[in-house]
């Protein structure tokens, strides 16, 4: 069961930094979520996962007043 | 082809794209009448704003400077044409109005943002080279601070009309520059000499501004970001659209004939390299400890970002303080044998951002509801 970490509301460059901390922390293989909910954190993120040679799948959200973003990473 | 559009600016190709028009665009701007390797300030354009509605009253730099409300509200038409207007606040806003107060206060001592920075080096400025150095100390110390903790908490998503408050601001600033109104207190003041006089016509320098605003949304450009993330996570997508902005404004000001090599004479500009240096670690700091550059602010202030919104005032309010209280520095070739308060200034200012910096940490400061 994949872990979600919440870093909606997390100003720049804390969404990648915290998702960085958790790839680090995790094994090959793993994976876990994080939630977004802007276009400029989900597109650091990605970049940053890709970076870390993750695997990076983006389900976009709706919700009552905007999009969110749902990246589920795994580490290769 | 929107859909195809809708990505390409956050790609490499793409900040680099932007990067190259930013730095093209600044040089036409200096040449279509903006002061010497300023086409684009966004501290000297806030602070020439805050002299024309008479929060200071320094004659030679007041004017109403139309690119910085075309940087808002280009970004505001990006981020709804692309579903990214994204209403929001709450996150420690009375500290982001203070690092927006600070990092105006350093950048004035240098005389200019991080952009102009850029701008002053592509234009052969070799004072900016202090500068550019004092500007990746302060972001240095600032990823310290990131690295150890520092957060100012979660933002929250709120109401369209509080996210509108500074881009309706900057439309409203828009109609005055327009209209002109002569008020009984004597505002509004535009510059009949120095910097303020200097400037492009009113509908070329929005036009360039909206376009920057509407690119630099899509790109996400940050000139603070650039340097800090070469740093903390050894990216480089950011500062290869701060080089291309180098590059683009270089090529023109070679074109143009803006290129002057030198440390002395240079426009709008001073020798004191320790406070070239100094200030821009201030403002380095500020602007890492807050999340973004001085445009960075502008452009999430135009996707509803309150905060930004905030950080935005509190520049304008720092460069009011700053000339009323003489911590901005005088361009050659009036340097003064005394630097007034500047030097006090970024002392305050730095001890400020550092204690900041070791007090705003921990899972408190990350709570959600």
């Amino acid at each position: 069961m994949a872990d979600v970490l919440d870093l909606r509301g997390l100003s720049c460059p804390l969404p990648v930094v915290e998702t960085r901390k958790k790839i680090l922390g995790s094994s090959p293989g793993g994976s876990f979520e994080v939630l977004v909910e802007t276009g400029t954190s989900r597109d650091n993120v990605i970049r940053m996962a890709h970076n870390e040679s993750c695997d990076v799948k983006v389900t976009t959200r709706e919700t009552e007043a905007e999009e969110e973003y749902l990246l589920t990473i795994t580490r290769k | 082809m929107l859909k195809r559009l809708k990505g390409f600016f956050a790609t490499r190709p793409g900040i680099i794209s932007v990067g190259l028009g930013i730095g093209i665009l600044a040089s036409v701007l200096q040449k279509a009448g903006n002061p010497g390797n300023m086409g684009i300030c966004v501290a000297c354009f806030e602070r020439d704003i805050a002299g024309a509605v008479g929060l200071h009253r320094a004659a030679p730099v007041q004017y109403l400077r139309p690119e910085i409300i075309g940087f808002v509200l280009g970004a505001m038409i990006a981020a709804f044409a692309f579903k990214e207007w994204r209403p929001r606040v709450g996150s420690a806003p009375i500290i982001r109005f203070m690092l927006g107060f600070f990092a105006m206060v350093g950048a004035l001592v240098f005389l200019g943002c991080p952009w102009r920075a850029l701008l002053r080096l592509a234009g052969g400025d070799g004072n900016a080279i202090l500068g550019i150095a004092g500007l990746v100390v302060g972001v240095a110390i600032g990823v310290y601070f990131i690295k150890g903790g520092y957060n100012l908490g979660r933002s929250r998503p709120t109401r369209s009309s509080l996210g509108s408050i500074l881009p309706v601001i900057m439309f409203g600033l828009l109609l005055l520059l327009i209209f002109k109104p002569e008020l009984s207190s004597g505002v509004l003041f535009f510059s009949s000499e120095g910097p303020g006089s200097m400037h492009a016509n009113l509908f070329i320098a929005l036009g360039i501004a909206l376009a920057i605003g509407f690119f630099a949304q899509r790109s996400r450009f940050c000139t603070m970001g650039a340097i800090r993330d070469v740093i903390l996570v050894r990216d480089w997508h950011l500062l290869s659209g701060v080089i291309a902005l180098v590059v683009g404004a270089f090529v023109m000001n070679a074109i143009f004939g803006q290129l002057h090599w030198g440390f002395a004479g240079q426009p709008v500009a001073h020798t004191n390299q320790l406070l070239n240096f100094g200030g821009m670690v201030l403002a380095g700091l500020a602007f890492a400890l807050a999340g973004g550059c001085p445009g960075r602010q502008l452009f999430m202030s135009g996707e509803g970002d309150g905060d930004a919104g905030i950080f935005v005032i509190g520049m304008i309010i720092g460069a009011a303080f700053a000339h009323n209280f003489t911590t901005a520095a005088t361009p050659w070739p009036n340097n003064p044998a005394n630097w007034g308060w500047g030097p006090a200034a970024i002392i305050v200012g730095l001890a400020f951002c550092v204690i900041l910096g070791f007090t705003m940490r921990g899972k408190t400061v990350l709570a959600t509801a």
